[in-house]
C-alpha cells in the first residue's frame, strides 16, 4: 500500500516534468512556426509591391527594363544606395520614418506583435499552471508531514512516512521517521522505567524493610532493661551492621540513581591507571588475607587516560568484591590492565564458583541474584553500578564464565575518546 | 572526497593502465573516423575544385540562345553569374589538326579557367589567342604578334572528330562548304588542355564582334554557362531559369560532374553507390570501435563486480552503480575526443604530406580542409558509439546483487553441467590442453566476449582489405591498361599494318621503355552450348538472344564475333596477372596450339539493369573451342570441319590489353606464333608505347607519328600523362587504404591484447592454486598459450566467416555494380588468421611473466 | 520495540533435484538495541539469514520488517537507498572499496545520499575505533584488523538503527578478534544500534543478549532475555 502511494507520487513528479518539457518544446515549435508564417506573407506583400513597382516603371520607361530589374534583383553598389537614400529623403522616406507610414510593415507589425504575445502569454498560462501543480505537490507532502506529527502528538506512531527514496524530500521524512522512532523508544522505555521504578521502590522498600524489622526488635529488646550487657554488647553489634548494610544499600542506591539521572559530574582527569587500580587493591589486603586468596596482578605501567578516579575506583572494587566473594578458599585473583594501539583493557578474573550461562545474560541486571546464587548478602547493586560507571566513561564491560572454573569482567575502554 | 561520483576518477586512476588502454583504443577510432571523413572531405572539396578545374566552374549550361537571351540571364534572380561563349567555326593547321575559333565574355574565361601563357585575350576583332601545341601545328615559331590566316569553316565538331579520327580513312580532311578566310593576329597564348589535345582541336578565341559581325546579331548560336545563386538549390535554380526562357529543364546541360560532386545531381540515384561504401564502412568502423570500447568497459566492469557488490551492499543503487561507470566514460571521453579528433586530423596532413612528396601524387592539390561538420559528426559519432557501448557494461555493472559482495565463490549456483573430459584433446595436447579446453568453457560470457573482440578486428580487417583489393582490381580494369602513347588502326578486319620493322623501329627511338606488340582480328568463337550457365542463358534470352546450335552439333550458333589477339612475352605477362586457371607459358601454349579465353561479361543485368559482371559458360583447360576466322559462322555456315578446332590452356578474368570484359563475344588471347598458324597473318596490329621517365616526349611522339602516317587507318594516340596519373593514383590509394587496414589491425590486435591478458591477469589466484598442487611453470605456460592459441583459432574462424558474408555483402552493394568477380579473400583470411595468433601469443607475455613472478602464498591469499 | 520482524521467512535455491531449502519458516524479532547472535555450523542457513535481514538478497516468501516497512515490497532501488540509510553491514571480508582512502569508504553511505558529512560524528567514530592516525591509508595499507575497524566505521556512519555481521572476526587473529569485536560492542553501544552478528566463536556469542542458533535453515534455539 504504502509502496504503490509512493510510486503514485513519484509519477505525478514525473508527470509534471514531462507536461513541463512537452509544453516547452511545443511553444518553441509554435512561435517557429507562426514567425515563419508571418515573414513568408510578409515577404510575398514584399514582392508584390516591388513587382507592381516594376511593372509602373518599366511600362514608362522599357527601354531601362534591364537597369530596373536589377535595381531588384542585384545586390546595389554602395554609391546606388547613397544616391537612393538622398532622393527618397527629399520626400521624407527614410529608414527611420514611423512604421505606420509604411503600410505593408503596419499591417504585418500587428500580426507579428499578437503572434508574439499570444505565444508568450500561451507560455506564461502554461508555466504558471504547472507552478500550480508542483506547487500543490510540495503542499501536498508537507501536509503529509503535518499529518504524521500530528498523529505522534496522539501518541500514535504506527504510521511512517514514506522514505526509501533519494531527495530532499525523503530524507526529510527518514528523519522525521528516526525522529519518531526515538521519540516512541523514549517514551516506551520511561514506561518501563515506570514499571522498574515501582518494582525497584517495592525492592528497596523489601531491603530496607528486613534490615529496619531487626533494628526495631534490637531496639526493643534493648530497651527492655534486663538484658545483660553481654548480650546488650551483642545486640549493639548486631544493630550497627545492620545499620551499616542500609547505609551501604543507600549510598549505593544514590550512587546509582545520581549516575543514571546523569546527576554527577565526572571529574575527569588525566591519571595513571596503576595508581588508582593499587590503591582500590590496597583496600582488599585484609578481605584477601581473610579467604586466603592469591593476587595475581599484571599490570602494564605508564598507563594513563582520563577518568574520574573516584568513581572508576568505585566500579573497580565492586567488581574486585564480587570476585572475591564469589571465590572459594586458596583461590586466585587476578587482576590484569593491557592495551592495544586502540583499547585499553583491565580484566579482573576469579577462580570461583563461576556464573551459570541463564545468568550471565543478566548479570549487570540491578537487583538480579543469581537463581542459585549462595551469596545472602549481596544486593545485586555493585556491578550496575560498576556498569554504569563504565559506560558513563564510554567503555563497555562484559562477563565471561564457566561455571565451576571461574568467570572474568572484562572492562575495555577506547582509546580514541576518553 | 565530495561525492560518490568521485569514485570514478579513483577507479580510472587506480587502473591506470587499462584506463590508458582504453584511451587508446577510443583515440585511435576516433581518429580513424575522423580520418575517414576528413580524407572523404577533402577529398570531395578537392573534386569539387578539379571538377571545376577541368568541367568549369558552372552549373549547367543551355545552348542555342541569341545575344538578347544571354543578357537576360545576367539579370536573372536565380542567377549568380553566367557567361557565355559562341562558336564561329573551325579552321584546319597544316597538320592533322583544327583550330576552333570562338568568342566569350570574361565571366565564361574565369569559369572555364582560361589562362594565358602569355600576352592577353583579344580585345579587337582582328586578334587571337591560340592554345600553345596550336602554334606548332601552324607553323614555325610563332609567337605574340605574329599574324596568321585561318580559313574558317562552319561545320560542326562532330564532323572535324570524325576526319580526326578516321572514321572513314579515306577522307583526310573536312569537307570545306564555303570558307572565310580570316586575318588574325596573334594577342595571347593559352595554357594546354588535355582534352583539346586529344581530340586534336586547339582554341582559338576571338573577340565577339568578330563573331558578331560574321553571324549577325540575331545568331543563336550563343551558349550560356550559369551559376546558381542559391548552392543548395541548384535543381530548383535551373528548372526556375529554364522556365523563364521559356523552354524545358532537359535543354539545360548540366555540369554533371561538378553538380555530383556539390551533391545536386539531377539524378540522385548516381550518389547512392558510393554513399552506400561510405556508410558500410564507416559502419564498419564504428562497429569495430564500439566493440573495443565494450569490451574495454565490460571487461573492468566484470574485474569489479565484487567491488559493485559491496557498494550495493552499503546502499548504492543501480543508478548510482551505472552514473560511477558512465562517469568513467564521460572521463575517458573527454580525453579521447579532443586528442582523438587531432590525431586523425594530422594523420591525414602527414600522409597527405607523405603521399604528395611524389610528383604525379593523386592527391596532389588535396588541401586537408577542416570541415566543422566532419569534425562534429566523427566527434558524434565517436561519442555516440563509445556511450552505446558502454550501456550494456553499465547496466550489468548496475544489476550487481549485493550478494556479490559476499560470496567468495560466485559460481556456487551455477553449477556446472556434466563434467565433460576431452579424451581426444588430451591426448594431442596433454593435460595442459585440456584444461585449457576446460577454461574457454568455463565462462560462457567471458568465452563469448573474447571471442568478439577477436571476430571484430578480423571481420573489420577483411572487409578493408577487400574492398581495398577491389578498389585497385578496380583500377586495373576499364583504364588499367594505358601507355603513354599507342599506335593503333582504325581497322579491326585482321589488317595488320605495322610490322617487325616497325617494332625494331620503335625500340630504337631513345626513350622508349616498354612496347607491347599485339596483333587483333574478328572471329567468330563457339562451344558448346552445355558448357553455358544458367544466368548467362536467361540474360540471352532477356536480350532476345537465340541460343541456337550450328547445325546438327551442340555448338553455340555465335552471336557476335570476338576478339582474337596475338600477345608477345610481355602481353602474356600481364595476362598471367589475371590467370585463373591453366597457363600463360608461351611455349606450353605453343606445343598445345592452344588459346587463352575470357569467359567473363560485362553486361546490364536484365533484374536491375545494373552493370555486372557474369560468368558465362563453364569452359576449363583441356577444353576446345571452335574459332572461324572467316565470321562464317554467324552467318550460313552450319559445317566446323573447315574451321579451327582450338584448346583451352588457360582462363582468364578478363583481357588485360584493351577493353577487359566483351558483352556477348568470348575473347580468345594466344601467342604471335598460334596466332600466325591460325590466320597466316605475319604483322603487328598495334603497339602500346611506355617511355621513360624524363623521356623527350615531343621527339618520341613526332617518330610515332610518322610511323602511323605510313598507312592511312593508321592512328597515333596520345594518351600524355595518363599513364603516370594512373601509376600514381595506384600508389596514393594504397597508401590510403592499407594505411586505413593498418590502423584497423592495429585496433584489433589492442583489443585482443586487452581483452586475452585481463582474462589471464584476472585469474591470478587460480594459477597460483594450480601451481600450489604443483603444476610446474611450463606445464602453466603450456596452458596458458594453449588457451590463447585456442582462443585464436576460433576468433579466426567466426571472424573469418563474418568478414567473408560482408564482404560479400559490400561486394552487392557497391563493387559488383563496377564489374568485378567475386573471389573468396584468401590473403587477407590468411593474414588475419595469423596476426590473429601472433597478437593471442603476444598477449600472454605479460601474464605469463606475472605468472612466473607470483609468490604462490600471496596469489593464492590474494583478494579477488 | 521490536525492530526488525520477520514474518514465515523462506529461501530456495535452485529448482528440483539441485533444490536447497537454505531457509524455512524463519520468525524473529529483535528488539532495538539488542545483540543479537546467529550460530550455527557451516551451511545451515545462517549467512542466508543475514541476507534476508538486511535486504542483501530476495526471499521465497515471507516478510522482513524493519521500522514498520516491509523492505521486500521496495524496489530495487528503494531497497538500495533503504541499505543505505537503515542498516549497516560488516563482512568477513572487509569488503572495502579499494580506491577509497579508509575516511572515505567510512563516509561513502553519506556520499551516496549527497548527505552532508557530520565531521564531528565522523571524528568520534574514527576515535572510537583508533583510525584518526590512518584515515588518508588505503585499504591495502591498512592490516585486517585496521581494515575491519574501517568497515565497522562505515556500517555506522549513517548511524543505521541496525548493524548486520557476518563473521566479522572470521578472518583474523584471536588478538585481532577480540580487539574488533570490543570496539564493534562499543561503537553499537554508544549509539543504541541493534546489532546482529553471525558467529562461529562460542565466547562472542555468549557476550549476546540473545542467541539464535539455526541448523539446516531451522531456527532452531531463540534464546534470549529482556
Amino acid at each position: 500500500m504504502k509502496n504503490k502511494t509512493s510510486a503514485m507520487k513519484r509519477s505525478r513528479e514525473l508527470a509534471i516534468w514531462a507536461a513541463m518539457i512537452i509544453s516547452a518544446i511545443s511553444i518553441i515549435l509554435a512561435a517557429w512556426a507562426g514567425i515563419r508564417l508571418s515573414y513568408t506573407k510578409l515577404s510575398s506583400d514584399l514582392i508584390a509591391r516591388n513587382i507592381e513597382v516594376i511593372g509602373g516603371l518599366v511600362s514608362a520607361h522599357p527601354e531601362l527594363e534591364e537597369n530596373i530589374v536589377n535595381a531588384f534583383v542585384k545586390e546595389p553598389t554602395a554609391e546606388e544606395k547613397n544616391i537612393g537614400h538622398s532622393y527618397a529623403q527629399k520626400y521624407g522616406y527614410s529608414t527611420s520614418m514611423p512604421l505606420k507610414y509604411e503600410p505593408i510593415m503596419d499591417r504585418h507589425y500587428k500580426h507579428i506583435l499578437i503572434l508574439c504575445l499570444a505565444i508568450v502569454g500561451t507560455g506564461f498560462a502554461i508555466l504558471i499552471l504547472l507552478h500550480y501543480f508542483y506547487n500543490k505537490l510540495i503542499q501536498r507532502r508537507v501536509q503529509l508531514v503535518a499529518e504524521a506529527a500530528e498523529r505522534i502528538v496522539e501518541g500514535d506512531f504506527s504510521s511512517k512516512l514514506p522514505e526509501a527514496n533519494e531527495g530532499e524530500f525523503a530524507k526529510l521524512t527518514h528523519q522525521f521517521n528516526q525522529m519518531s522512532r526515538i521519540l516512541e523508544a523514549n517514551i516506551e522505555s520511561s514506561k518501563s522505567e515506570r514499571i522498574f521504578l515501582k518494582n525497584i521502590i517495592s525492592d528497596i522498600s523489601h531491603q530496607l524493610k528486613t534490615p529496619l524489622s531487626s533494628l526495631k526488635i534490637f531496639n526493643e529488646l534493648l530497651m527492655d532493661s534486663e538484658m545483660d550487657k553481654g548480650t546488650q554488647v551483642q545486640f549493639y553489634e548486631k544493630s550497627e551492621q545492620q545499620l551499616e548494610r542500609m547505609e551501604w544499600l543507600i549510598k549505593n542506591l544514590l550512587k546509582m540513581a545520581r549516575l543514571e539521572a546523569g546527576a554527577i559530574d565526572l571529574h575527569k582527569e588525566q591519571r595513571s591507571l596503576e595508581d588508582t587500580l593499587r590503591k582500590v587493591l590496597e583496600g582488599f589486603e585484609e578481605r584477601l588475607e581473610e579467604k586466603q586468596l592469591k593476587l595475581d596482578t599484571c599490570i602494564k605501567e605508564d598507563i594513563s587516560f582520563s577518568y574520574d578516579e573516584e568513581w572508576l575506583s568505585e566500579a573497580l572494587s565492586n567488581i574486585l568484591k564480587n570476585a572475591i566473594e564469589h571465590s572459594f578458599v586458596d583461590g586466585i585473583v587476578e587482576v590484569r590492565v593491557s592495551e592495544t594501539p586502540v583499547i585499553l583493557r583491565i580484566e579482573i578474573s576469579d577462580t570461583g564458583e563461576g556464573i551459570s550461562e541463564e545468568d550471565l545474560l543478566h548479570v549487570f541486571k540491578r537487583f538480579y541474584k543469581g537463581k542459585n546464587s549462595i551469596d545472602r548478602s549481596g544486593t545485586g547493586i555493585g556491578l550496575a553500578l560498576a556498569k554504569a560507571i563504565v559506560e558513563s566513561h564510554g567503555g563497555l564491560i562484559s562477563a565471561r564464565s564457566k561455571e565451576g572454573q571461574g568467570s572474568t569482567f572484562t572492562i575495555v575502554f577506547p582509546k580514541g575518546i576518553v | 572526497m565530495k561525492s560518490y561520483k568521485d569514485l570514478t576518477l579513483r577507479y580510472l586512476r587506480n587502473q591506470l593502465k587499462r584506463t590508458l588502454l582504453t584511451i587508446l583504443g577510443v583515440i585511435l577510432s576516433i581518429a580513424l573516423i575522423t580520418a575517414i571523413g576528413t580524407m572523404l572531405e577533402s577529398l570531395k572539396q578537392q573534386s569539387i575544385e578539379e571538377a571545376m578545374k577541368s568541367s568549369g566552374n558552372f552549373h549547367t549550361s543551355i545552348s542555342g540562345l541569341n545575344f538578347e537571351q544571354i543578357n537576360v540571364l545576367n539579370s536573372h534572380l536565380y542567377v549568380e553569374k553566367s557567361g557565355f561563349e559562341v562558336t564561329g567555326g573551325f579552321a584546319k593547321t597544316p597538320k592533322n589538326s583544327y583550330v576552333r575559333l570562338f568568342a566569350s565574355n570574361s565571366v565564361y574565361q574565369q569559369m572555364l579557367y582560361i589562362s594565358l601563357a602569355e600576352g592577353r585575350l583579344p580585345q579587337t576583332k582582328g586578334e587571337i589567342a591560340l592554345e600553345k601545341w596550336a602554334l606548332r601545328e601552324l607553323g614555325e615559331d610563332l609567337k605574340v604578334g605574329d599574324s596568321i590566316t585561318l580559313d574558317m569553316m562552319d561545320v560542326s565538331e562532330d564532323e572535324v572528330l570524325d576526319v580526326v579520327f578516321k572514321k572513314n580513312p579515306d577522307v583526310t580532311e573536312v569537307q570545306n562548304k564555303e570558307a572565310v578566310r580570316l586575318e588574325l593576329t596573334i594577342s595571347g597564348v593559352l595554357e594546354n588542355n588535355s582534352e583539346s589535345r586529344l581530340k586534336s582541336i586547339a582554341r582559338g578565341i576571338v573577340a565577339p564582334e568578330l563573331i558578331e559581325e560574321l553571324k549577325g546579331k540575331s545568331f543563336a548560336g550563343y551558349k550560356t554557362y550559369i551559376l546558381i545563386k542559391d548552392k543548395k538549390a541548384i535543381q530548383e535554380g535551373i528548372g526556375e531559369v529554364c522556365k523563364s526562357l521559356g523552354m524545358e529543364k532537359s535543354n539545360a546541360k548540366d555540369n554533371s560532374r561538378l553538380l555530383y560532386m556539390l551533391g545536386q545531381s539531377r539524378d540522385k540515384q548516381t550518389n547512392d553507390s558510393v554513399l552506400y561504401v561510405t556508410i558500410f564502412l564507416t559502419g564498419l568502423i564504428v562497429a569495430a570501435t564500439a566493440a573495443v570500447i565494450y569490451n574495454a568497459f565490460h571487461i573492468s566492469v566484470l574485474e569489479r563486480i565484487k567491488q559493485f557488490g559491496v557498494l550495493r551492499a552499503v546502499g548504492t543503487t543501480p543508478g548510482q552503480i551505472r552514473a560511477i561507470v558512465f562517469g568513467e566514460v564521460l572521463i575517458v571521453l573527454l580525453i579521447s575526443l579532443p586528442l582523438g579528433l587531432l590525431s586523425g586530423v594530422l594523420a591525414v596532413k602527414m600522409v597527405l604530406a607523405l603521399l604528395n612528396l611524389s610528383r604525379h601524387s593523386f592527391f596532389i592539390g588535396v588541401n586537408v580542409v577542416l570541415s566543422g561538420k566532419v569534425l562534429a559528426s566523427s566527434a558524434l559519432v565517436g561519442a555516440a558509439s563509445v556511450f552505446l557501448s558502454a550501456l550494456s557494461p553499465a547496466f550489468l555493472a548496475g544489476r550487481v546483487s549485493p550478494i556479490e559482495a559476499i560470496m567468495n565463490n560466485r559460481s556456487h549456483k551455477r553449477l556446472m553441467k556434466k563434467p565433460k573430459s576431452y579424451k581426444l584433446i588430451r591426448g594431442i595436447l596433454g593435460v595442459e590442453g585440456e584444461m585449457a579446453c576446460k577454461n574457454l568453457k568455463r565462462n560462457q560470457k567471458r568465452f563469448f566476449i573474447t571471442v568478439f573482440s577477436m571476430c571484430i578486428g578480423i571481420t573489420v580487417f577483411i572487409v578493408f582489405s577487400t574492398f581495398a583489393h577491389y578498389t585497385f582490381e578496380g583500377l586495373h580494369g576499364k583504364d588499367g591498361f594505358i601507355g603513354d602513347y599507342g599506335l593503333y588502326s582504325t581497322k579491326d578486319d585482321g589488317t595488320q599494318i605495322y610490322d617487325y620493322k616497325d617494332y625494331e623501329a620503335i625500340k630504337g627511338i631513345e626513350g622508349i621503355k616498354e612496347i607491347y606488340k599485339t596483333s587483333h582480328m574478328q572471329a567468330a568463337v563457339t562451344y558448346s552450348i552445355s558448357k553455358l550457365t544458367d544466368e548467362y542463358k536467361r540474360e540471352m534470352e532477356h536480350y532476345g538472344l537465340e541460343i541456337k546450335p550450328i547445325g546438327n552439333t551442340d555448338n553455340l550458333k555465335p552471336i557476335t564475333s570476338s576478339l582474337l589477339s596475338s600477345y608477345d612475352e610481355k602481353g602474356m605477362e600481364r595476362a598471367r596477372e589475371v590467370l585463373q586457371d591453366g597457363t600463360t607459358d608461351i611455349e606450353a601454349i605453343n606445343r598445345e596450339m592452344g588459346v587463352l579465353i575470357v569467359q567473363n561479361k560485362e553486361i546490364n543485368r536484365s533484374k536491375d539493369g545494373k552493370q555486372s559482371i557474369i560468368k558465362a559458360s563453364n569452359l576449363r583447360v583441356g577444353d576446345y573451342i571452335y574459332v572461324d576466322i572467316t565470321s562464317g559462322l554467324m552467318g550460313e555456315k552450319q559445317d566446323l570441319n573447315s574451321v579451327q578446332k582450338l584448346k583451352v590452356v588457360g582462363v582468364l578474368d578478363k583481357l588485360p590489353i584493351g577493353e577487359p570484359y566483351p558483352k556477348f563475344s568470348v575473347p580468345v588471347v594466344t601467342t604471335e606464333e598460334v596466332y600466325r598458324k591460325i590466320t597466316g597473318k605475319t604483322g603487328i596490329s598495334s603497339f602500346d608505347i611506355f617511355v621513360e621517365k624524363g623521356a623527350n616526349k615531343e621527339k618520341i611522339r613526332e617518330e610515332l607519328f610518322k610511323l602511323s602516317e605510313k598507312d592511312k587507318s593508321g592512328m597515333l594516340v596520345d594518351f600524355g600523362e595518363m599513364a603516370a596519373e594512373l601509376n600514381q593514383i595506384k600508389l596514393s590509394l594504397s597508401v590510403l587504404l592499407y594505411g586505413f587496414v593498418a590502423v584497423i589491425a592495429l585496433i584489433g590486435v589492442l583489443n585482443i591484447i586487452n581483452t586475452i591478458s585481463t582474462n589471464l591477469i584476472l585469474r591470478t589466484r587460480e594459477f597460483g592454486t594450480q601451481r600450489a598442487v604443483g603444476m610446474t611453470i611450463g606445464q602453466m605456460k603450456k596452458m596458458i598459450v594453449t588457451e590463447g592459441v585456442l582462443y585464436g583459432v576460433i576468433g579466426t574462424l567466426w571472424g573469418t566467416a563474418a568478414g567473408v558474408v560482408l564482404s560479400r555483402v559490400l561486394f552487392t552493394l557497391a563493387i559488383q555494380v563496377r564489374g568485378m568477380l567475386w573471389k573468396l579473400p584468401m590473403d587477407a583470411i590468411a593474414i588475419a588468421g595469423i596476426g590473429t595468433l601472433l597478437a593471442t601469443l603476444l598477449s600472454t607475455i605479460v601474464p605469463l611473466k606475472r605468472v612466473e613472478a607470483m609468490n604462490i602464498i600471496e596469489a593464492i591469499g590474494r583478494e579477488e | 520495540m521490536i525492530t526488525l520482524k520477520t514474518e514465515n521467512l523462506s529461501k530456495t535455491y535452485g529448482k528440483g533435484d539441485t533444490k536447497v531449502d537454505a531457509l524455512i519458516d524463519a520468525n524473529i524479532e529483535i528488539k532495538q538495541g539488542e545483540f543479537v547472535a546467529v550460530v550455527g555450523p557451516s551451511g545451515s542457513g545462517k549467512s542466508t539469514l543475514l541476507h534476508l535481514l538486511g535486504g542483501l538478497d530476495r526471499p521465497t516468501s515471507g516478510k522482513v520488517i524493519i521500522d514498520g516497512t516491509d523492505i521486500y515490497s521496495l524496489s530495487e532501488k528503494e531497497l538500495s537507498i533503504f541499505r543505505r540509510r537503515k542498516v549497516g553491514f560488516i563482512f568477513q571480508f572487509y569488503n572495502l572499496i579499494p580506491v577509497l582512502s579508509a575516511e572515505e569508504n567510512i563516509t561513502l553511505p553519506l556520499l551516496l545520499d549527497r548527505k552532508k558529512v557530520d565531521k564531528l560524528y565522523i571524528d568520534e567514530l574514527m576515535g572510537i575505533l583508533g583510525l584518526r592516525e590512518r584515515k588518508n591509508h588505503f585499504p591495502n595499507q591498512l592490516s585486517g584488523g585496521q581494515q575491519q575497524r574501517v568497515s565497522i566505521g562505515r556500517a555506522l556512519a549513517y548511524k543505521p538503527s541496525i548493524v548486520f555481521a557476518d563473521e566479522p572476526t572470521g578472518n583474523l587473529d584471536s588478538k585481532n578478534s577480540k580487539e574488533v569485536m570490543e570496539l564493534l560492542r562499543l561503537s553499537v553501544q554508544k549509539y543504541n544500534q541493534t546489532l546482529v552478528v553471525i558467529t562461529h566463536d562460542l565466547d562472542i556469542a555468549s557476550q549476546a543478549d540473545r542467541i539464535i542458533a539455526i541448523e539446516d535453515g531451522l531456527i532452531v534455539k531463540n534464546l534470549g532475555v529482556r
